[in-house]
């Protein structure tokens, strides 16, 4: 027999054990996808960086954000281009990598019996939500984190490879950070709501690419581009209203949920 | 003798749809077996006084207390579903390790440790092995450790016998009847000759409301089982 501990300890149950089921996911395919983004910047424009009336097919790159120079110094444009994207398809690719790692960690105790057990137990409801709550955040932390690092040595090292020299502004930095970690926060929210009070949504659908839960949670990252290409001086303040945006809609989502977190709607009759 | 668990006026179901009720009974230390045919409610009725889901009217006191969310007394209940609680993906030892970790939360917990449960249930070869990859009987086995992990006083299980080997069907009959004796144990089953082998008492349902036999040491028949089941639904 042993003594009760705190129960405090009950979330940090419910991470390790998320972590056990889905680090190899989270971990390895951030870190994959995170390096091919950044070699595909720097190698992906191949031959577009020599055509001449580029400025006339892309959208200016005056905004001061990144500019990629050859090593002859010349700005090549496609390449800066690719690189100001970088943020938001980071941001896309974590929001992903959290529809396809969160669904796991409850998955298994919806379509088993772990869900009836913890239900039964004295743990209240809603410090079960919190607790996969928490372990949902850890392993999109832990996506954006190695994504991100792995995007800037893959970049970095890609970059002296073929000899260019990169300029960073504050914004691009501040948008490499806010970007993806706004994009993993929100979808991790979703991919949860929809796994604790719709757990059908999470199915596969013909012409959803996922299930409808799933397109909500990358949706944001998907209109995050195009935005940014319509405002490309007024960056920072792009990136504030996406940052407010997204944490205000993640809090509202974890209190819907919090809130219709029932257990008649994850038990199957 | 004082009852484990009153039930008055109890209708149960889901989303405001009765499924079960109203039932009244008073289940007592020794083993109950709960019969009823398909889609009768003998789940809903478990997952109530369990406290999983909310009883629709009524009352429900388990070991003296109500199981409302969160309630201390659920420390002292054990659950065993008809699947098992165990996350698949993960071997048998970290299965058992987090229900542990999750056990000493509970309010007066009391936890026996997993090397004890190991032994007891004969889990050393299994330990290592991924749950997916084990079979129906030896998934049951881990999950009646797990249960047994907080020692609880009143038992639930919903169908703890339908699809083992008859191996593992006699040793969890053992089990059913060893936990009788100091423990009230409430469990499922579509089998009476089963029930007549194990049980001492009998819920059966029939219709919306329940037939109570063997209280007070009655002989209970097959053919007074089979005749309350023929009333249901």
């Amino acid at each position: 027999m042993t003594k009760p501990r705190s129960k405090h300890e009950r979330s940090a149950a419910f991470a390790k054990r998320a972590w056990k089921q889905q680090r190899s996911t989270a971990v390895w395919l951030a870190a994959i996808v995170g390096a091919a983004l950044g070699m595909v910047v720097f190698i992906g424009a191949g031959e577009m960086n020599a055509i001449t009336n580029l400025s006339d097919l892309i959208p200016d790159q005056q905004a001061g954000l990144v500019t990629v120079h050859a090593s002859d110094g010349t700005v090549v444009s496609m390449t800066t281009y690719l690189m100001t994207m970088a943020p938001a398809m980071l941001g896309m690719l974590i929001a992903v990598v959290a529809t396809l790692t969160l669904p796991g960690v409850v998955a298994d105790d919806i379509s088993g019996g772990g869900i009836e057990v913890l239900l039964a137990s004295p743990i209240p409801r809603r410090a079960l939500f919190t607790a996969y709550l928490g372990a949902g955040l850890l392993l999109t932390a832990a996506s954006w984190g190695v994504a991100t690092l792995s995007f800037g040595v893959a970049a970095t090292l890609t970059a002296s490879i073929i000899g260019a020299s990169t300029t960073l502004s504050f914004a691009y930095i501040a948008a490499l950070i806010i970007l993806p970690l706004s994009m993993g926060v929100w979808s991790a929210t979703a991919t949860l709501f929809g796994a604790l009070l719709y757990p059908g949504s999470l199915e596969s659908k013909a012409g959803m690419n996922g299930g409808p839960i799933r397109f909500l949670a990358i949706f944001p990252a998907l209109i995050i581009v195009p935005a940014l290409l319509a405002f490309p001086s007024a960056t920072l303040t792009m990136l504030a209203v996406v940052l407010a945006v997204t944490i205000a809609a993640s809090v509202l989502l974890i209190f819907l949920t919090a809130r219709g977190f029932r257990s008649t709607r994850v038990l199957s009759t | 003798m004082t009852a484990s668990a009153e039930i008055s006026q109890l209708v149960v179901g889901y989303d405001d749809t009765p499924v079960l009720g109203p039932v009244n009974f008073k289940l007592h230390p020794g083993v109950t077996a709960l019969l009823g045919r398909n889609g009768s409610g003998k789940t809903t009725l478990m997952r109530t006084l369990c406290g999983i889901i909310p009883a629709l009217e009524g009352r429900c006191r388990v070991l003296g207390s109500s199981v409302e969310d969160g309630a201390p007394v659920r420390s002292k209940v054990g659950y065993l579903g008809h699947e098992s609680a165990l996350a698949t993906a993960l071997t048998v030892e970290q299965n058992l390790s987090f229900w542990s970790d999750i056990a000493k939360s509970y309010p007066e917990a009391t936890v026996i440790a997993s090397d004890d449960l190991v032994e007891h249930f004969d889990l050393s070869a299994l330990l290592t092995q991924k749950v997916k990859k084990l079979s129906r009987g030896q998934r049951q086995r881990v999950d009646l450790a797990r249960l047994a992990m907080t020692d609880p006083r009143f038992v639930v299980l919903d169908e703890p016998l339908s699809g083992l080997d008859p191996v593992y069907a006699a040793q969890t009959r053992d089990l059913l009847r060893t936990w009788g004796e100091t423990r009230t144990v409430l469990y499922s089953t579509h089998s009476v000759p089963e029930a007549l082998e194990v049980a001492r008492n009998y819920l059966t349902i029939s219709g919306f409301g329940l037939v109570e036999l063997g209280a007070g040491g009655t002989p209970v028949t097959e053919a007074a089982i089979l005749s309350a089941l023929e009333a249901t639904k």
